[in-house]
């Protein structure tokens, strides 16, 4: 209910070198698929000797967890990594295993304070001013903005934000801290 | 011929079959109760509607939306209902509508006779002595509690300018006061809502940048909810009066 369990709990799980897993919902089914997934890069990685490309990963996410439709993993997941081609690829998912690449997303209890403000950010949406492309820097610190806004308003979020950057180069990652209320 | 009798008496006494009355009546009673179990239509999302308010440097800006719906049906698309006691108060509603309704006529009422009271019946209601806004939210908060065991469906907003300061205050629907000096939200995209004024407001803004940044936090919010949207109005209060802008927006 409104107890803290933990301050430290990290929602984040590289998957691959290019590709990272962000679940919220219940722990222990996240840590079930999180098992299940990182079992099968390691057959798809025995088999096919490369790692598996960040669109092939959303695929198997996406039927892992239809595969579980009649009693679903409780699992509200985001996938985040870098594509064959070399560029930034987002996927959203529901519980059942329902996924479409998006520019952006969020997930979790405080997704309705996040999302609106990504699209007007991030998705330019209701602006007149001319898009411009953000750099990694600004994106960084938009999300440690959307983070702060969502930790005002929904007491589930704070504490901490850890945030994993994914360039063609690797995983960088990082902390910061939230309102510890 | 008395055999004959007999068979056909023994013929005609045959067991009824069918279903027993008992189990008749239960076997009605359940399918009434499957038909009728149907779930029951929240008052306070059914009709939809958001609105938003911010304070600014000496203005207040009071954005509502124009969606007037039954469930995921949309109905009529109007403007939501603002009261305006005098040029520097003004009150919306969110909510059930037909509490919106009956509570904005009480509360007309109420003010006005405050008014007739205090001024005397002959003056008209735009003399120099006008109700203030924590009077006003006095007076809501009042007649919400007044209807603690069968609410009104209802969460009003009131934004008001007293001396050139902004005054802002939500209620839940049985009368609580929620006030800030940076922004207030109601409806069902509060949670959206919250999100996007958290993140754009900021202090000292001034008339032209807070119609700006309350029209963007409050379009970016309604696109997301289904129960709200299909265009805006955002009035600005400041000490000259007040204006209206009409935002355009996805109208779904």
């Amino acid at each position: 209910g409104y107890e803290i369990l933990s301050r430290k709990v990290c929602k984040l799980h590289p998957i691959t070198d290019h590709c990272v897993l962000g679940s919220a919902g219940c722990k222990t089914d996240v840590d079930q698929l999180r098992s299940v997934l990182d079992i099968n890069m390691k057959i798809y990685s025995h088999n096919h000797r490369k790692p598996m490309a960040t669109p092939s990963v959303a695929q198997m996410l996406g039927n892992t967890l239809y595969y579980k439709r009649f009693f679903p993993y409780y699992a509200f997941n985001v996938l985040g990594g870098i594509d064959a081609q070399g560029k930034g690829a987002v996927y959203s998912y529901d519980a059942i295993g329902s996924f479409e690449r998006t520019p952006y997303s969020a997930t979790g209890s405080g997704q309705a304070y996040i999302i609106p403000l990504l699209d007007n950010v991030i998705g330019h949406k209701n602006r007149l001013d001319p898009q411009r492309t953000l750099e990694k820097e600004e994106v960084v610190e938009i999300i440690k903005d959307a983070f702060v806004t969502a930790g005002e308003r929904d007491i589930y979020t704070g504490d901490s934000l850890d945030i994993m950057v994914i360039t063609k180069d690797g995983i960088q990652k990082s902390t910061f801290a939230l309102k510890a209320d | 011929q008395h055999s004959k009798t007999t068979t056909m008496a023994l013929q005609s006494h045959h067991t009824r079959r069918g279903i027993p009355p008992r189990m008749l009546f239960l076997f009605l009673f359940a399918i009434c109760g499957l038909v009728g179990a149907q779930q029951q239509q929240d008052p306070t999302t059914l009709n939809g509607g958001s609105v938003l308010a911010m304070a600014g440097d000496g203005c207040v800006a009071l954005a509502v939306d124009k969606r007037f719906g039954s469930g995921p049906q949309m109905v009529n698309i109007a403007p939501r209902h603002v009261l305006m006691p005098h040029p520097k108060l003004m009150v919306a509603f969110t909510g059930l509508e037909g509490d919106i309704q009956s509570l904005s006529q009480t509360l007309s009422i109420e003010v006005n006779s405050k008014h007739n009271r205090a001024m005397g019946f002959m003056s008209s209601s735009t003399s120099s002595r006008t109700i203030s806004p924590r009077a006003m939210a006095t007076l809501i908060s009042h007649i919400l509690y007044g209807r603690r065991k069968a609410p009104y469906y209802v969460e009003p907003l009131l934004v008001g300018l007293k001396d050139g300061e902004p005054f802002l205050c939500s209620y839940d629907l049985i009368g609580a006061q929620s006030r800030s000096q940076a922004f207030c939200v109601a409806g069902v995209a509060s949670k959206s809502l919250y999100g996007t004024a958290e993140a754009l407001w900021r202090p000292g803004l001034t008339s032209e940048e807070l119609v700006q940044v309350c029209g963007k936090a409050f379009l970016s919010a309604l696109e997301r909810d289904c129960l709200s949207g299909y265009g805006a109005i955002v009035y600005l209060i400041t000490s000259d009066g007040v204006s209206e802008y009409d935002l355009a927006c996805r109208n779904d």
